[in-house]
């Protein structure tokens, strides 16, 4: 669009075109402290206990600062709070714990690898359990795992299976033992 | 120990970035809020490579090494900082002593009580992001383990993700704040966040009164998705936002001044955002192909030599990041089998993913009423996209009623609208990303609303208004 000169609208209006270009904001003056600064600073304060007070903004201040200030305060009544792998069981929860525990019991067996069912497999049981991709296990735990879907599935020492609405351990005897596995798992997804 | 390594790799970060625009010719760059800033996040960029070129030298990266190489790469800019000539302390406080002012200082309380609560999180917290912790923090730790980047890792079924293909910029500096500072890491992120406000500060308040600056850096802090990628979950794309802020403000002083050194400085913006996200190159096209456009038109010739060799300036640091980073250390030194060509769409006639990804920016996550969030009832952004909306009429009101398009707030809004197309191009020419690449996608666009905003004659009016009662004039 071509400027035009002609002078249209509000009388203010071209006035506040070149708004911007001749005041300098940045120019010196001499205190830190005024009444107009201090006036300035409680209207900058009221205007935004105002946004606060709208639903999105409310949202906002007490999800993420309220919430994130109570839940920081609360980390501190836990025992040995500053202790890594309490910060970690905090945040992995169950999988962390799962993956610790079979880690523990099998350290010596320097072939393991656990063969993860679909996680709709897994549901099957009570307990729900989730075990998050084999790349997570492996930095959760060292805990070298594979998925049914994978190649890497005829690599597995070990299986978890639901028996009776319960998951447990077992050895992988054979290579059909593995293909009859695949074959149950079919079904289900990850 | 943590904290002391902290600062003095901020420090180190620092010299470097200092070095890398007193190389590029930038003058004036001591003692000035912004370019420490900017030196600050263009050398953590840089660092993010050293274990990287480790890595493709052969050098085991261990403690040891990572320091010897770190104090390599900043000791030559060191030299030339220490030579530099030095303001006196009392000159530098006296030339920022009038500027600042009661409220700026309730605006950096205010900033300090809203980020406190993340930083706490990130510090305390492991890393949860699953982008990160089946990719470059996976890889971190065993690096840390095994003194090498293509480590143990790779020996585990990687078929579930393809994260480890990324570019190793979260890589490298997991890798060195875990090596030094804390185990989880993911403590640089807390440099980006206050950086990234504090940047947004100072370029909004020289543009209007500070407290119209303060209000549109908290409105940006105080969108509900956007505030735990600031500070607290580590991932590609808010320092890509960061960096690319950067780039578009530079862009704009360049455009404005045509001063070179601007070209380069927001060069090395987008070269960096491209270094974290490499589908940047995208913009970048759009950017160089809407400039030369505009420069033929200004100058009705049909080609511009001048504007050509601006582009190509301006895509040169982020070729040879991108070739360095993707062609060269991803495809030949990490252990991968995925081509990324595979992902483009082979059917270009095909034009329903661009009808999908418009509806889903638009419908589910710009404009919806219900929202995406945890509780299914809050609009993600706030109110950030009505905002944008309501500046947009009325600035088109003043161009209707003025018949002037003001260049600051046309230029600000044409930077929007080439972000909103590379989303929109995403979708279509990678059918493949999900709902969190278009979410997180609209990161870029969040910092270049409110610049727009503050940059339309209504706010200017008003500044201008507040400016002069407060001057007395």
């Amino acid at each position: 669009m071509k400027p035009n000169t002609k002078k249209s609208g509000p009388q203010n209006l071209p006035k506040a075109a070149n708004i911007g270009q001749k005041i300098s904001l940045t120019e010196k003056s001499p205190s830190f402290i005024s009444d107009k600064s201090v006036l300035l600073s409680i209207a900058f304060l009221v205007v935004l206990l105002l946004i606060r007070q709208t639903k999105s903004y409310s949202y906002f201040y007490t999800d993420k600062i309220v919430e994130n200030y109570s839940e920081m305060r609360d980390v501190r009544d836990i025992d040995n709070y500053m202790d890594i792998d309490v910060r970690k069981m905090l945040k992995w929860q169950d999988a962390y714990r799962i993956l610790k525990g079979i880690r523990k019991v099998t350290q010596n067996d320097t072939n393991f690898i656990l063969l993860v069912p679909p996680r709709s497999y897994l549901h099957l049981s009570n307990k729900k359990i989730e075990i998050p991709e084999p790349a997570v296990c492996y930095y959760y735990a060292s805990l070298k795992t594979a998925r049914s879907t994978s190649s890497y599935a005829y690599k597995c020492s070990h299986v978890l299976v639901v028996n009776n609405q319960d998951v447990s351990m077992i050895k992988i005897r054979s290579k059909s033992h593995i293909d009859s596995l695949l074959q149950v798992y079919k079904p289900y997804s990850y | 120990m943590g904290i002391l390594n902290f600062i003095l790799l901020a420090i180190a970060h620092y010299i470097l970035g200092w070095g890398i625009l007193k190389a590029i010719g930038i003058r004036q760059i001591s003692a000035s809020i912004q370019y420490t800033l900017v030196s600050l996040l263009f050398g953590l960029g840089l660092s993010s490579l050293l274990p990287v070129i480790m890595e493709m030298l052969s050098i085991p990266v261990n403690k040891m090494n990572l320091l010897i190489t770190i104090v390599l790469v900043t000791i030559i800019p060191a030299f030339f900082l220490v030579k530099e000539p030095r303001q006196s302390f009392r000159a530098v406080m006296n030339r920022y002593a009038g500027k600042f002012k009661l409220y700026d200082l309730v605006f950096i309380l205010l900033l300090i009580y809203l980020l406190l609560p993340g930083i706490l999180k990130c510090v305390y917290y492991p890393p949860v992001p699953r982008d990160l912790t089946s990719g470059a923090e996976a890889i971190a730790e065993y690096t840390l383990k095994e003194q090498h980047i293509n480590n143990s890792y790779f020996s585990v079924d990687l078929s579930s993700t393809d994260n480890y293909q990324k570019p190793p910029f979260l890589l490298g500096l997991q890798i060195i704040y875990k090596m030094y500072v804390q185990p989880f890491g993911q403590v640089w992120l807390i440099l980006f966040g206050c950086v990234f406000f504090s940047f947004l500060y100072v370029i909004l308040r020289k543009m209007v009164h500070p407290i119209l600056a303060g209000l549109a850096t908290v409105l940006v802090l105080a969108i509900p998705e956007f505030y735990p990628y600031t500070v607290v979950l580590p991932l590609y794309d808010f320092p890509n936002t960061v960096y690319l802020l950067f780039g578009f403000y530079y862009l704009f002083l360049f455009v404005k001044d045509k001063d070179k050194q601007n070209l380069w400085l927001s060069s090395v913006g987008f070269g960096m955002a491209t270094l974290v996200r490499p589908e940047t190159i995208f913009l970048l096209l759009l950017i160089c192909i809407s400039y030369y456009i505009s420069q033929i038109i200004a100058s009705g010739k049909v080609v511009v030599k001048a504007a050509f060799f601006s582009c190509c300036i301006l895509m040169l640091t982020a070729f040879v990041l991108d070739f360095f980073t993707m062609e060269i250390f991803v495809k030949h030194f990490i252990p991968s089998k995925l081509e990324f060509s595979n992902k483009f769409t082979s059917d270009l006639s095909n034009l329903a993913p661009l009808y999908r990804r418009w509806e889903l920016l638009t419908e589910v996550l710009m404009f919806t009423k219900t929202g995406a969030s945890r509780d299914l009832s809050q609009p993600l952004y706030a109110e950030t996209f009505n905002i944008m909306v309501v500046f947009i009429m009325i600035e088109l009101a003043f161009v209707f009623v003025t018949r002037k398009i003001h260049f600051n707030a046309a230029c600000w809004f044409g930077f929007m609208v080439l972000v909103f197309i590379l989303l929109l191009l995403i979708g279509y020419l990678l059918p493949f990303t999900e709902f969190t690449n278009a979410k997180r996608g609209l990161f870029k666009i969040i910092p270049l609303i409110f610049i727009f905003s503050v940059n339309t004659r209504a706010v200017q009016y008003i500044s201008q208004k507040i400016v002069s009662w407060e001057s007395g004039k």
